[in-house]
Protein backbone atom coordinates (compact mmCIF):
# COMPACT_ATOMS: atom_id res chain seq x y z
CA UNK A 1 0.00 0.00 0.00
CA UNK A 2 2.63 2.30 1.00
CA UNK A 3 4.06 2.14 -2.31
CA UNK A 4 1.34 2.74 -4.03
CA UNK A 5 0.96 6.38 -2.21
CA UNK A 6 2.96 8.69 -4.72
CA UNK A 7 1.21 7.02 -7.70
CA UNK A 8 -2.68 7.99 -6.12
CA UNK A 9 -1.31 11.29 -5.24
CA UNK A 10 -0.18 11.72 -8.72
CA UNK A 11 -3.54 10.60 -9.98
CA UNK A 12 -4.59 13.21 -7.77
CA UNK A 13 -2.68 15.73 -9.37
CA UNK A 14 -4.00 14.99 -12.82
CA UNK A 15 -7.47 14.94 -11.49
CA UNK A 16 -6.79 18.50 -10.84
CA UNK A 17 -5.34 20.07 -12.99
CA UNK A 18 -6.11 17.81 -16.19
CA UNK A 19 -10.25 19.01 -15.99
CA UNK A 20 -9.45 22.82 -16.05
CA UNK A 21 -7.35 22.17 -19.33
CA UNK A 22 -10.21 19.88 -20.88
CA UNK A 23 -12.79 22.48 -19.96
CA UNK A 24 -10.73 25.26 -21.28
CA UNK A 25 -9.90 23.35 -24.54
CA UNK A 26 -12.48 21.18 -25.04
CA UNK A 27 -15.98 20.96 -23.40
CA UNK A 28 -16.47 19.27 -20.13
CA UNK A 29 -18.95 21.37 -18.51
CA UNK A 30 -17.67 23.77 -15.31
CA UNK A 31 -19.85 21.33 -13.10
CA UNK A 32 -17.73 18.10 -14.00
CA UNK A 33 -14.59 20.20 -13.86
CA UNK A 34 -15.53 21.40 -9.84
CA UNK A 35 -16.58 17.88 -9.14
CA UNK A 36 -13.29 16.09 -10.59
CA UNK A 37 -11.13 18.70 -9.12
CA UNK A 38 -12.93 18.26 -5.66
CA UNK A 39 -12.02 14.46 -6.24
CA UNK A 40 -8.31 15.46 -7.46
CA UNK A 41 -8.50 16.89 -3.64
CA UNK A 42 -9.21 14.06 -1.72
CA UNK A 43 -7.03 11.77 -3.42
CA UNK A 44 -3.83 13.83 -3.03
CA UNK A 45 -4.71 14.95 0.54
CA UNK A 46 -5.56 11.13 1.31
CA UNK A 47 -2.07 9.83 -0.42
CA UNK A 48 0.10 12.83 -0.26
CA UNK A 49 0.11 13.43 3.79
CA UNK A 50 1.10 9.68 5.06
CA UNK A 51 3.80 9.92 1.94
CA UNK A 52 4.70 13.40 2.23
CA UNK A 53 3.88 14.35 5.84
CA UNK A 54 6.48 12.21 7.42
CA UNK A 55 9.43 13.77 6.14
CA UNK A 56 11.77 15.09 8.25
CA UNK A 57 11.27 18.62 8.09
CA UNK A 58 14.11 21.02 7.21
CA UNK A 59 15.19 24.20 9.13
CA UNK A 60 14.05 26.67 6.05
CA UNK A 61 10.47 25.37 6.50
CA UNK A 62 9.52 27.97 8.85
CA UNK A 63 10.87 30.57 7.24
CA UNK A 64 7.92 33.39 5.89
CA UNK A 65 8.07 33.60 2.02
CA UNK A 66 5.16 36.26 0.47
CA UNK B 1 7.30 19.29 22.46
CA UNK B 2 7.11 22.93 21.20
CA UNK B 3 10.10 23.70 22.98
CA UNK B 4 12.17 20.69 20.95
CA UNK B 5 10.64 21.85 17.89
CA UNK B 6 11.64 25.29 18.50
CA UNK B 7 15.39 23.90 19.38
CA UNK B 8 15.71 22.02 16.30
CA UNK B 9 14.69 25.33 14.11
CA UNK B 10 17.81 26.79 15.96
CA UNK B 11 20.13 24.34 14.56
CA UNK B 12 23.00 26.35 13.35
CA UNK B 13 21.58 29.31 14.43
CA UNK B 14 25.18 30.05 16.19
CA UNK B 15 27.76 28.63 13.91
CA UNK B 16 28.71 28.19 10.45
CA UNK B 17 26.40 25.75 8.67
CA UNK B 18 29.16 22.29 8.32
CA UNK B 19 29.65 20.91 5.31
CA UNK B 20 27.60 17.83 6.34
CA UNK B 21 24.13 19.50 6.48
CA UNK B 22 24.98 21.01 3.40
CA UNK B 23 21.82 20.68 0.29
CA UNK B 24 22.23 20.41 -3.45
CA UNK B 25 20.03 22.53 -5.84
CA UNK B 26 17.13 20.38 -5.87
CA UNK B 27 16.03 21.33 -2.08
CA UNK B 28 16.01 24.30 -2.75
CA UNK B 29 14.08 24.52 -6.41
CA UNK B 30 11.62 22.60 -4.38
CA UNK B 31 11.11 24.85 -2.06
CA UNK B 32 10.64 27.96 -3.24
CA UNK B 33 8.50 26.50 -6.16
CA UNK B 34 6.33 25.53 -3.16
CA UNK B 35 6.44 29.00 -0.73
CA UNK B 36 5.73 31.23 -2.94
CA UNK B 37 2.13 30.22 -4.13
CA UNK B 38 0.87 31.46 -1.04
CA UNK B 39 -2.52 33.41 0.28
CA UNK B 40 -1.12 36.98 -0.43
CA UNK B 41 -0.95 35.53 -4.37
CA UNK B 42 -4.97 35.69 -4.19
CA UNK B 43 -5.03 39.30 -3.28
CA UNK B 44 -1.55 41.04 -5.51
CA UNK B 45 -3.16 39.87 -9.17
CA UNK B 46 -6.65 41.44 -8.30
CA UNK B 47 -5.23 44.37 -7.11
CA UNK B 48 -3.24 44.62 -10.04
CA UNK B 49 -6.35 44.90 -12.16
CA UNK B 50 -7.88 47.63 -9.61
CA UNK B 51 -4.70 49.82 -10.25
CA UNK B 52 -5.73 49.94 -13.78
CA UNK B 53 -2.36 48.15 -14.93
CA UNK B 54 -2.46 47.74 -18.70
CA UNK B 55 -2.47 43.96 -19.71
CA UNK B 56 1.07 43.94 -21.53
CA UNK B 57 2.71 45.63 -18.57
CA UNK B 58 1.36 42.67 -16.01
CA UNK B 59 3.04 40.26 -18.36
CA UNK B 60 6.16 42.27 -19.31
CA UNK B 61 6.53 44.21 -15.47
CA UNK B 62 6.24 40.63 -13.93
CA UNK B 63 8.72 39.34 -16.50
CA UNK B 64 11.43 42.00 -15.70
CA UNK B 65 10.67 42.74 -12.22
CA UNK B 66 10.98 38.65 -11.45
CA UNK B 67 13.89 38.16 -13.21
CA UNK B 68 15.55 41.12 -11.17
CA UNK B 69 14.09 39.15 -8.03
CA UNK B 70 15.98 36.09 -9.08
CA UNK B 71 19.26 37.58 -10.17
CA UNK B 72 19.34 39.65 -6.56
CA UNK B 73 18.85 36.10 -4.80
CA UNK B 74 22.01 34.42 -7.11
CA UNK B 75 24.24 37.04 -6.98
CA UNK B 76 23.66 39.04 -3.93
CA UNK B 77 22.52 37.08 -1.24
CA UNK B 78 23.59 33.18 -2.01
CA UNK B 79 27.01 34.30 -2.67
CA UNK B 80 27.64 36.01 0.80
CA UNK B 81 25.06 32.73 2.08
CA UNK B 82 27.80 29.67 0.82
CA UNK B 83 31.14 32.10 2.51
CA UNK B 84 29.82 33.02 5.65
CA UNK B 85 26.96 30.27 6.40
CA UNK B 86 25.48 32.31 8.89
CA UNK B 87 21.61 33.42 9.79
CA UNK B 88 20.49 37.05 8.87
CA UNK B 89 20.51 37.13 12.86
CA UNK B 90 24.13 36.31 13.27
CA UNK B 91 25.59 38.48 11.00
CA UNK B 92 23.36 41.29 11.82
CA UNK B 93 24.26 40.96 15.69
CA UNK B 94 27.95 40.65 14.43
CA UNK B 95 27.62 44.08 13.21
CA UNK B 96 25.17 45.85 14.80
CA UNK B 97 24.72 44.45 18.22
CA UNK B 98 22.65 41.92 19.90
CA UNK B 99 19.99 44.74 20.95
CA UNK B 100 19.85 46.72 17.04
CA UNK B 101 18.97 43.43 15.87
CA UNK B 102 15.94 43.10 18.51
CA UNK B 103 15.08 46.24 17.55
CA UNK B 104 14.99 44.93 13.88
CA UNK B 105 13.67 41.73 14.77
CA UNK B 106 10.38 43.47 16.63
CA UNK B 107 9.76 45.73 13.76
CA UNK B 108 9.94 42.70 11.54
CA UNK B 109 7.65 40.93 14.15
CA UNK B 110 4.72 43.89 14.57
CA UNK B 111 4.88 43.91 10.57
CA UNK B 112 4.45 40.44 10.42
CA UNK B 113 1.44 40.57 12.31
CA UNK B 114 -0.30 42.63 9.61
CA UNK B 115 0.43 40.37 7.01
CA UNK B 116 -0.79 37.60 8.88
CA UNK B 117 -3.73 39.82 9.41
CA UNK B 118 -4.33 40.02 6.08
CA UNK B 119 -4.04 36.37 5.77
CA UNK B 120 -6.73 35.74 8.27
CA UNK B 121 -8.90 38.13 6.29
CA UNK B 122 -8.59 36.09 2.76
CA UNK B 123 -9.21 33.00 4.56
CA UNK B 124 -12.50 34.21 6.01
CA UNK B 125 -13.29 34.71 2.82
CA UNK B 126 -13.31 31.51 2.20
CA UNK B 127 -14.82 30.01 5.44
CA UNK B 128 -17.63 32.07 4.96
CA UNK B 129 -19.15 30.85 1.83
CA UNK B 130 -21.04 27.94 3.66
CA UNK B 131 -22.35 30.21 5.97
CA UNK B 132 -23.71 32.82 3.20
CA UNK B 133 -22.35 35.61 5.06
CA UNK B 134 -22.02 38.80 3.42
CA UNK B 135 -18.45 39.77 2.28
CA UNK B 136 -16.41 43.22 2.89
CA UNK B 137 -16.43 45.09 -0.31
CA UNK B 138 -13.30 46.93 -1.61
CA UNK B 139 -14.41 50.28 -0.53
CA UNK B 140 -14.82 48.56 3.21
CA UNK B 141 -12.32 49.74 5.93
CA UNK B 142 -14.18 48.59 8.85
CA UNK B 143 -15.59 45.01 8.74
CA UNK B 144 -19.48 45.65 7.14
CA UNK B 145 -21.53 42.86 9.51
CA UNK B 146 -21.00 40.91 12.43
CA UNK B 147 -20.87 37.60 11.06
CA UNK B 148 -17.65 38.16 9.00
CA UNK B 149 -16.05 39.26 12.43
CA UNK B 150 -17.12 36.00 14.30
CA UNK B 151 -15.73 34.18 11.48
CA UNK B 152 -12.62 36.08 11.69
CA UNK B 153 -12.21 35.70 14.90
CA UNK B 154 -12.92 32.02 14.76
CA UNK B 155 -10.09 31.48 12.02
CA UNK B 156 -7.69 33.82 13.93
CA UNK B 157 -8.13 31.75 17.34
CA UNK B 158 -7.35 28.28 15.63
CA UNK B 159 -4.73 29.66 13.36
CA UNK B 160 -2.64 31.67 16.37
CA UNK B 161 -3.71 28.45 18.92
CA UNK B 162 -2.04 25.72 15.86
CA UNK B 163 0.71 28.71 16.10
CA UNK B 164 1.35 28.43 19.47
CA UNK B 165 1.79 24.50 19.44
CA UNK B 166 4.81 25.35 17.05
CA UNK B 167 5.76 25.09 13.59
CA UNK B 168 5.83 21.22 13.03
CA UNK B 169 2.02 20.37 12.05
CA UNK B 170 2.04 23.30 9.65
CA UNK B 171 5.17 22.95 8.41
CA UNK B 172 4.27 19.46 7.32
CA UNK B 173 0.90 20.36 6.07
CA UNK B 174 2.19 23.19 4.02
CA UNK B 175 4.93 20.79 2.45
CA UNK B 176 1.87 18.59 1.64
CA UNK B 177 -0.39 21.06 0.36
CA UNK B 178 2.19 23.49 -1.70
CA UNK B 179 2.18 20.95 -4.84
CA UNK B 180 -1.31 20.41 -4.67
CA UNK B 181 -2.32 24.71 -4.25
CA UNK B 182 -0.19 25.71 -7.54
CA UNK B 183 -1.97 23.23 -9.65
CA UNK B 184 -5.13 24.94 -8.19
CA UNK B 185 -3.90 28.51 -9.02
CA UNK B 186 -3.35 27.19 -12.49
CA UNK B 187 -6.52 25.60 -13.21
CA UNK B 188 -8.12 28.33 -11.26
CA UNK B 189 -6.48 30.52 -14.04
CA UNK B 190 -7.73 28.22 -16.87
CA UNK B 191 -11.02 27.70 -15.98
CA UNK B 192 -11.20 32.07 -15.48
CA UNK B 193 -9.99 31.80 -19.47
CA UNK B 194 -12.62 30.07 -20.61
CA UNK B 195 -15.11 31.92 -18.92
CA UNK B 196 -13.26 35.26 -20.02
CA UNK B 197 -13.87 33.53 -23.64
CA UNK B 198 -11.24 35.33 -25.10
CA UNK B 199 -10.09 33.72 -28.63
CA UNK B 200 -6.97 35.91 -28.82
CA UNK B 201 -4.83 38.80 -27.14
CA UNK B 202 -6.66 41.22 -28.58
CA UNK B 203 -10.15 39.57 -27.23
CA UNK B 204 -8.44 38.76 -24.00
CA UNK B 205 -6.77 42.98 -23.61
CA UNK B 206 -10.68 44.12 -24.70
CA UNK B 207 -12.55 42.07 -21.71
CA UNK B 208 -9.10 42.80 -19.54
CA UNK B 209 -9.81 46.65 -19.88
CA UNK B 210 -13.63 46.23 -19.83
CA UNK B 211 -13.20 44.90 -16.46
CA UNK B 212 -10.76 48.08 -15.42
CA UNK B 213 -13.54 50.37 -16.85
CA UNK B 214 -16.49 48.36 -14.95
CA UNK B 215 -14.21 48.37 -11.54
CA UNK B 216 -13.66 51.96 -11.60
CA UNK B 217 -17.16 52.92 -12.02
CA UNK B 218 -16.93 54.40 -15.90
CA UNK B 219 -13.21 55.26 -15.69
CA UNK B 220 -10.37 53.68 -16.85
CA UNK B 221 -7.40 55.38 -14.96
CA UNK B 222 -4.31 53.41 -14.43
CA UNK B 223 -2.17 54.13 -11.18
CA UNK B 224 0.73 51.68 -11.90
CA UNK B 225 2.54 51.40 -15.09
CA UNK B 226 5.12 48.84 -16.27
CA UNK B 227 7.85 50.00 -14.29
CA UNK B 228 5.62 49.88 -11.01
CA UNK B 229 4.43 45.92 -11.60
CA UNK B 230 8.34 45.56 -12.40
CA UNK B 231 9.72 47.17 -8.91
CA UNK B 232 6.78 45.81 -7.10
CA UNK B 233 7.65 42.21 -8.10
CA UNK B 234 11.46 43.13 -8.18
CA UNK B 235 10.99 44.11 -4.44
CA UNK B 236 8.09 41.95 -3.24
CA UNK B 237 10.93 40.01 -1.43
CA UNK B 238 13.02 42.02 -1.08
CA UNK B 239 13.28 41.92 2.82
CA UNK B 240 14.19 38.28 1.91
CA UNK B 241 16.81 38.75 -1.17
CA UNK B 242 18.36 42.21 -0.91
CA UNK B 243 17.18 42.52 2.58
CA UNK B 244 19.23 38.93 3.04
CA UNK B 245 17.10 37.27 5.34
CA UNK B 246 17.46 34.12 2.98
CA UNK B 247 20.69 33.94 4.53
CA UNK B 248 19.20 31.65 7.01
CA UNK B 249 18.22 29.41 3.38
CA UNK B 250 21.23 29.56 1.45
CA UNK B 251 23.09 29.07 4.15
CA UNK B 252 22.64 25.37 3.68
CA UNK B 253 22.91 25.74 -0.38
CA UNK B 254 26.80 23.86 -1.20
CA UNK B 255 27.09 26.33 -4.08
CA UNK B 256 25.80 30.14 -4.76
CA UNK B 257 24.17 28.61 -8.39
CA UNK B 258 21.16 27.44 -6.12
CA UNK B 259 20.47 30.89 -6.30
CA UNK B 260 18.56 29.76 -9.02
CA UNK B 261 16.35 27.94 -7.53
CA UNK B 262 14.29 31.49 -6.89
CA UNK B 263 13.07 31.44 -10.36
CA UNK B 264 10.97 28.44 -9.51
CA UNK B 265 8.96 30.81 -6.41
CA UNK B 266 9.09 33.61 -8.57
CA UNK B 267 7.74 32.37 -12.08
CA UNK B 268 4.97 30.00 -10.49
CA UNK B 269 3.78 32.08 -7.79
CA UNK B 270 4.61 35.59 -8.83
CA UNK B 271 3.79 34.74 -12.09
CA UNK B 272 1.76 32.25 -12.91
CA UNK B 273 -0.38 32.67 -9.98
CA UNK B 274 -0.66 36.61 -9.60
CA UNK B 275 -1.64 36.61 -13.61
CA UNK B 276 -4.40 33.90 -12.70
CA UNK B 277 -5.62 35.36 -9.78
CA UNK B 278 -6.18 38.83 -11.56
CA UNK B 279 -8.11 36.59 -14.62
CA UNK B 280 -10.17 34.89 -11.87
CA UNK B 281 -11.39 39.37 -10.83
CA UNK B 282 -11.69 39.81 -15.02
CA UNK B 283 -13.95 36.89 -14.97
CA UNK B 284 -15.90 37.71 -12.08
CA UNK B 285 -16.55 41.41 -13.38
CA UNK B 286 -17.27 40.15 -16.73
CA UNK B 287 -20.18 37.71 -15.28
CA UNK B 288 -21.40 39.75 -12.69
CA UNK B 289 -19.97 43.38 -12.80
CA UNK B 290 -18.81 42.54 -9.01
CA UNK B 291 -15.12 44.26 -8.26
CA UNK B 292 -14.67 42.95 -5.07
CA UNK B 293 -11.52 41.02 -4.96
CA UNK B 294 -12.65 38.87 -1.98
CA UNK B 295 -10.39 35.55 -2.79
CA UNK B 296 -13.13 33.31 -1.53
CA UNK B 297 -15.98 33.70 -3.99
CA UNK B 298 -13.87 34.30 -6.88
CA UNK B 299 -11.63 30.55 -6.04
CA UNK B 300 -15.49 28.86 -5.97
CA UNK B 301 -16.16 31.19 -8.94
CA UNK B 302 -13.51 29.01 -11.28
CA UNK B 303 -12.99 25.98 -9.20
CA UNK B 304 -16.01 25.33 -6.61
CA UNK B 305 -14.96 23.29 -3.41
CA UNK B 306 -11.25 22.67 -4.71
CA UNK B 307 -10.88 26.48 -5.62
CA UNK B 308 -12.38 27.68 -1.50
CA UNK B 309 -10.50 24.63 0.50
CA UNK B 310 -7.12 26.29 -1.80
CA UNK B 311 -7.70 29.53 -0.66
CA UNK B 312 -8.49 28.49 3.18
CA UNK B 313 -4.96 26.67 3.39
CA UNK B 314 -2.99 29.23 1.11
CA UNK B 315 -4.08 32.10 3.62
CA UNK B 316 -3.32 29.69 6.93
CA UNK B 317 -0.23 27.81 5.60
CA UNK B 318 1.05 31.49 5.40
CA UNK B 319 -0.33 33.72 8.59
CA UNK B 320 1.24 30.29 10.66
CA UNK B 321 4.89 30.68 10.43
CA UNK B 322 4.20 34.54 10.35
CA UNK B 323 2.60 34.50 13.72
CA UNK B 324 5.03 32.10 14.98
CA UNK B 325 7.83 34.09 13.58
CA UNK B 326 6.52 37.25 15.22
CA UNK B 327 6.15 35.48 18.29
CA UNK B 328 9.79 35.10 18.70
CA UNK B 329 10.12 38.52 18.27
CA UNK B 330 8.11 39.35 20.84
CA UNK B 331 9.56 36.58 22.83
CA UNK B 332 13.14 38.20 22.02
CA UNK B 333 11.87 41.63 23.22
CA UNK B 334 10.61 40.61 26.98
CA UNK B 335 12.92 38.88 28.82
CA UNK B 336 11.53 35.03 30.42
CA UNK B 337 8.37 35.33 28.95
CA UNK B 338 7.11 32.49 27.08
CA UNK B 339 7.00 31.40 23.66
CA UNK B 340 3.58 30.45 23.59
CA UNK B 341 2.01 33.41 25.59
CA UNK B 342 4.18 35.90 22.84
CA UNK B 343 2.73 33.67 19.94
CA UNK B 344 -0.58 34.14 21.17
CA UNK B 345 -0.41 37.80 21.84
CA UNK B 346 1.16 38.05 18.14
CA UNK B 347 -2.06 35.81 17.03
CA UNK B 348 -4.43 38.39 18.95
CA UNK B 349 -2.54 41.44 16.93
CA UNK B 350 -3.04 38.90 13.79
CA UNK B 351 -6.50 38.66 14.21
CA UNK B 352 -7.98 41.80 15.31
CA UNK B 353 -5.98 43.57 12.05
CA UNK B 354 -7.62 40.40 10.15
CA UNK B 355 -11.18 41.80 11.44
CA UNK B 356 -10.09 45.38 8.92
CA UNK B 357 -10.59 44.17 5.50
CA UNK B 358 -8.14 47.41 4.44
CA UNK B 359 -5.08 45.57 5.33
CA UNK B 360 -6.06 42.91 2.75
CA UNK B 361 -7.07 45.78 -0.14
CA UNK B 362 -4.36 47.96 0.83
CA UNK B 363 -1.61 44.45 0.38
CA UNK B 364 0.40 46.58 -2.55
CA UNK B 365 1.26 49.44 -0.17
CA UNK B 366 2.10 47.17 2.46
CA UNK B 367 4.27 44.58 1.00
CA UNK B 368 6.71 47.56 -0.32
CA UNK B 369 6.51 49.44 3.14
CA UNK B 370 7.38 45.79 4.61
CA UNK B 371 10.85 45.95 2.20
CA UNK B 372 11.27 49.36 2.81
CA UNK B 373 11.58 49.38 6.32
CA UNK B 374 13.36 45.60 6.56
CA UNK B 375 15.47 45.50 3.04
CA UNK B 376 18.22 48.37 4.13
CA UNK B 377 19.60 45.86 6.95
CA UNK B 378 20.39 43.29 3.57
CA UNK B 379 22.16 46.64 2.47
CA UNK B 380 24.47 47.07 5.80
CA UNK B 381 25.33 43.40 5.59
CA UNK B 382 26.29 43.95 2.02
CA UNK B 383 28.53 46.86 2.70
CA UNK B 384 30.42 45.50 5.41
CA UNK B 385 30.91 42.01 3.35
CA UNK B 386 32.49 43.63 0.40
CA UNK B 387 33.61 47.11 1.58
CA UNK B 388 35.16 47.22 5.06
CA UNK B 389 38.71 46.20 4.06
CA UNK B 390 38.62 48.58 0.81
CA UNK B 391 37.05 51.44 2.37
CA UNK B 392 38.83 50.82 5.84
CA UNK B 393 36.53 50.13 8.70
CA UNK B 394 36.08 47.27 11.14
CA UNK B 395 33.93 44.09 9.89
CA UNK B 396 32.05 42.76 12.32
CA UNK B 397 32.19 45.74 14.39
CA UNK B 398 29.81 45.16 17.01
CA UNK B 399 31.73 42.00 17.82
CA UNK B 400 35.10 43.52 17.71
CA UNK B 401 33.78 45.96 20.23
CA UNK B 402 31.55 43.78 22.00
CA UNK B 403 28.97 46.11 21.94
CA UNK B 404 24.96 45.18 21.84
CA UNK B 405 24.13 48.50 20.55
CA UNK B 406 26.13 49.58 17.09
CA UNK B 407 25.37 53.40 16.84
CA UNK B 408 26.82 53.72 12.86
CA UNK B 409 24.53 51.37 12.21
CA UNK B 410 20.99 52.52 13.68
CA UNK B 411 21.84 55.52 11.98
CA UNK B 412 22.33 54.11 8.36
CA UNK B 413 19.18 52.43 8.75
CA UNK B 414 17.14 54.36 10.52
CA UNK B 415 17.78 57.83 8.16
CA UNK B 416 16.56 56.66 5.24
CA UNK B 417 14.01 54.38 6.51
CA UNK B 418 12.81 57.64 8.21
CA UNK B 419 12.21 59.78 4.94
CA UNK B 420 11.11 56.74 3.18
CA UNK B 421 8.53 56.80 5.59
CA UNK B 422 7.36 60.48 5.22
CA UNK B 423 7.22 60.31 2.03
CA UNK B 424 5.46 57.22 1.97
CA UNK B 425 2.79 57.97 4.77
CA UNK B 426 2.54 61.45 5.79
CA UNK B 427 3.33 63.57 3.29
CA UNK B 428 0.80 66.33 1.42
CA UNK B 429 -0.92 63.87 -0.48
CA UNK B 430 0.35 64.69 -4.01
CA UNK B 431 3.99 64.11 -2.74
CA UNK B 432 3.46 60.99 -1.70
CA UNK B 433 5.65 58.13 -3.57
CA UNK B 434 4.50 54.37 -3.45
CA UNK B 435 6.46 52.51 -1.07
CA UNK B 436 7.65 50.02 -4.09
CA UNK B 437 9.77 52.89 -5.47
CA UNK B 438 11.50 53.84 -1.70
CA UNK B 439 13.10 50.31 -1.60
CA UNK B 440 16.11 50.39 -3.85
CA UNK B 441 16.98 54.55 -2.84
CA UNK B 442 16.90 53.52 0.64
CA UNK B 443 18.85 50.14 0.37
CA UNK B 444 21.49 52.51 -1.83
CA UNK B 445 21.18 54.94 0.78
CA UNK B 446 21.83 52.81 3.58
CA UNK B 447 25.29 50.86 2.23
CA UNK B 448 26.44 54.12 1.46
CA UNK B 449 25.54 55.74 5.04
CA UNK B 450 27.12 52.45 6.67
CA UNK B 451 30.41 52.96 4.79
CA UNK B 452 30.86 56.61 5.81
CA UNK B 453 29.37 56.14 9.34
CA UNK B 454 31.64 52.70 9.77
CA UNK B 455 34.72 54.58 8.63
CA UNK B 456 33.88 57.49 11.04
CA UNK B 457 33.13 55.09 14.34
CA UNK B 458 35.08 51.82 12.94
CA UNK B 459 38.06 53.09 11.50
CA UNK B 460 40.83 50.64 11.39
CA UNK B 461 44.26 51.34 12.20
Amino acid sequence: MKKLLPFIALAGLVLTIAPPLIHLFGDLPVKTTFHLMTAGMVLWFAAATPWLGRRKLEPTDTEVQI
Amino acid sequence: MAEEQHAATEEFERRPVPDSALKGPGKFWGMYSGEHAAGTEFMIGPLFLLSGVALKDVFLGLFVGNLLAVLSWRYLCAPIAVRARMTLYYQLEKIAGGNLVKLYNLANGVLFCFLAGAMITVSATAVGIPFNIEMPTIDSVYPNNAAFVVIVLLVGAVIALVAAKGYDLVARFANVASPWMVLVFLGCGLVALKQIGAADWEGLNKVWNASITTAQGGEAKSTMGFWSIALFAWFCNSAMHIGMADLSVFRYARKASSGWAAAGGMYVGHYMAWIAAAFMLAAQIQATGDANPVPGPMAANVAGLAGIVCVVVAGWTTANPTIYRAGLAFQAMIPNSSRTTMTLVAGAVATIAGVFPAFAWKLLGFVGFYGTVLAPMGAVIVADWYFSKKAGFQQFAAEHKGSGFNISVALAWLIPVAVATYFIKFAPEGDRIDSWFCILPCWIATAILHVIFSKIFHKTA
